[in-house]
């Protein structure tokens, strides 16, 4: 595309994006920029661009900046922690004699040749997996039921006042 | 040696049959400070349910508890979890549990909890901890 | 003179944990803003900063060097934030949790341009959450590429280099996403 051809919009729409976002080879860029200079709609379509880049920026940014990234490291450091140490025990099983392993499979086969029959399935509806049924409670303090709605697991909180 | 330890596995996997398996987890909730990375899978859902950020594992302890047979499960912080298995009933272990400190009992109850399922037992407002709360997590499985 | 991304990633892989610090504090805010524009929750975002450090971490020998060391954590950072939305798609949070985006600011922007005119603040926070809500409601792919480059700075190759699909891709889905966007704020922009 040579620099002294002046675009038409229609060009220039489908080249916008690139153009703000400076993608593109500088010839377009020039003819882009040039365009947008001596044309109100084209120059027009670039500013609201550069604001919505400019919103995304401040909306996201903002908040971003007001997260506490302080407990960060701990936790990453307590990951990097347990994965030497998982790198370290397959390093060192490594070194296990062969007879080793051949009693502990041994003692694998007796225990699950005795384990009981698994229970066979049922066809009545399933309850949810951590249904628990209340059939009394007491407490000395203040007690309070909470129940997660997808799973059924129960909390039963109580508030410890012995302390105050 | 063979011998004994064969006629040990024997003995264990008869006993194995006779009593349910119960794994106490305790665990510190927080606003603040980071999480246990085992508990990364859990963690949405004990916020929803407890209401704290930050979880961090602080004891954990798997027995074979007898029927019929109270077991005690020491709790960091000094209180003791009563467990009393009394049954199966439609796939649900029925038991008694008990928190207590020292000579009171923070809740007494009996319950039905599907088997393998976890329930949940929280201790708030806690004054012997700096802040946060204790949350004790119980599996029962036959 | 600092220590470039590729020093430090050596570093870090022969042992030396304070590397790997490094490269994380570099980073965690671009992550965490990322992270922030992808999900609904400033407490999973923060989630996800770790779980994308702690992955980094145990990948480190997989990480060749073709790409740059920030690409390839977005990359991570992305695909654990995609992970997290489809979970949450199929455990509904309950009806007691609060919209993050309904309470106000814990803190205003540092740089707050109207520190006396409590109205023009008020004015900017709200733009400010509808701009959040419209990105957020584009679908995964459409928000990531915004995100990626409006946010983070990032060129088209490297763009399709985090998301791993072809460059022209990448042009499609911004395109659209500006336009989709431009549709929702018009009267606000």
């Amino acid at each position: 595309m040579s620099a002294e051809r002046v675009m038409t919009c229609a060009e220039v729409e489908g080249l916008l994006d690139a153009f703000v976002d400076a993608e593109l080879p500088a010839p377009a860029l020039l003819a882009v920029a040039r365009h947008a200079g001596g044309c109100e709609a084209c120059d027009a379509a670039v500013r609201e661009l550069t604001a919505l880049r400019e919103a995304v920026e401040r909306s996201v940014v903002a908040e971003a900046e007001a997260l506490d990234l302080a407990r960060v490291w701990p936790a990453v450091s307590q990951g990097v922690e347990r994965h030497d140490a998982r790198v370290e025990w397959r390093r060192r099983l490594r070194t296990v004699p062969a007879w080793g392993v051949a009693l502990a499979v041994a003692a694998s086969a007796v225990l699950w040749l005795r384990s009981p029959e698994p229970e066979p399935a049922r066809l009545a509806a399933a309850p949810r997996r951590n249904q628990a049924v209340i059939e009394r409670i007491d407490s000395s303090g203040h007690f309070e039921l909470r129940r997660d709605r997808k799973y059924g697991t129960t909390l039963i909180m109580v508030s410890d006042q012995a302390g105050k | 040696m063979l011998g004994l330890a064969a006629g040990a596995l024997v003995l264990l996997a008869a006993a194995h049959a006779l009593a349910l398996e119960v794994q106490i987890t305790t665990v510190h909730a927080s606003e603040h400070g980071p999480s246990d990375a085992q508990l990364i899978d859990l963690r949405p859902r004990l916020r929803r349910l407890v209401g704290y950020h930050s979880f961090q594992v602080v004891g954990k302890e798997q027995r074979r508890c007898a029927w019929q047979t109270s077991e005690v499960f020491a709790i960091p912080g000094g209180r003791m979890l009563h467990v009393v298995p009394k049954g199966m009933r439609d796939q649900a272990v029925v038991m008694s549990v008990k928190l207590m400190d020292g000579s009171r009992a923070l809740v007494d109850t009996d319950v039905r909890l599907q088997n393998r399922g976890v329930m949940l037992f929280g201790v708030g407002q806690d004054a012997r901890a700096a802040e946060g709360a204790l949350i004790i997590m119980l599996r029962a499985e036959d | 003179m600092a220590s470039s991304d590729w020093e430090l990633v050596q570093r870090a892989r022969a042992g030396d944990r304070d590397a790997f610090r490094e490269l994380v504090e570099r980073y965690q805010r671009k992550i965490a803003a990322l992270a922030l524009g992808m999900l609904r929750s400033r407490e999973d975002a923060l989630d996800i900063v770790q779980e994308t450090f702690t992955k980094a971490y145990q990948s480190l020998d997989r990480f060749k060097g073709d790409a740059a060391f920030y690409t390839w954590v977005y990359r991570i950072a992305y695909n654990l934030c995609v992970d997290q939305q489809r979970r949450a798609a199929k455990e509904p949070l309950l009806t007691l949790d609060a919209d993050e985006d309904a309470r106000p600011a814990h803190a205003l922007p540092a740089d707050d341009p109207h520190p006396d005119q409590p109205f023009a603040r008020a004015r900017d926070a709200e733009i400010a959450r509808r701009v959040r809500e419209a990105i957020r409601d584009l679908t995964p792919d459409h928000r990531a590429v915004i995100l990626l480059r409006e946010l983070e700075g990032l060129s088209y190759a490297e763009i399709s280099q985090v998301l791993e699909c072809p460059k022209g891709t990448v042009m499609s889905r911004l395109h659209y996403a500006r336009r989709q966007l431009q549709r929702r704020l018009r009267e606000l922009l």
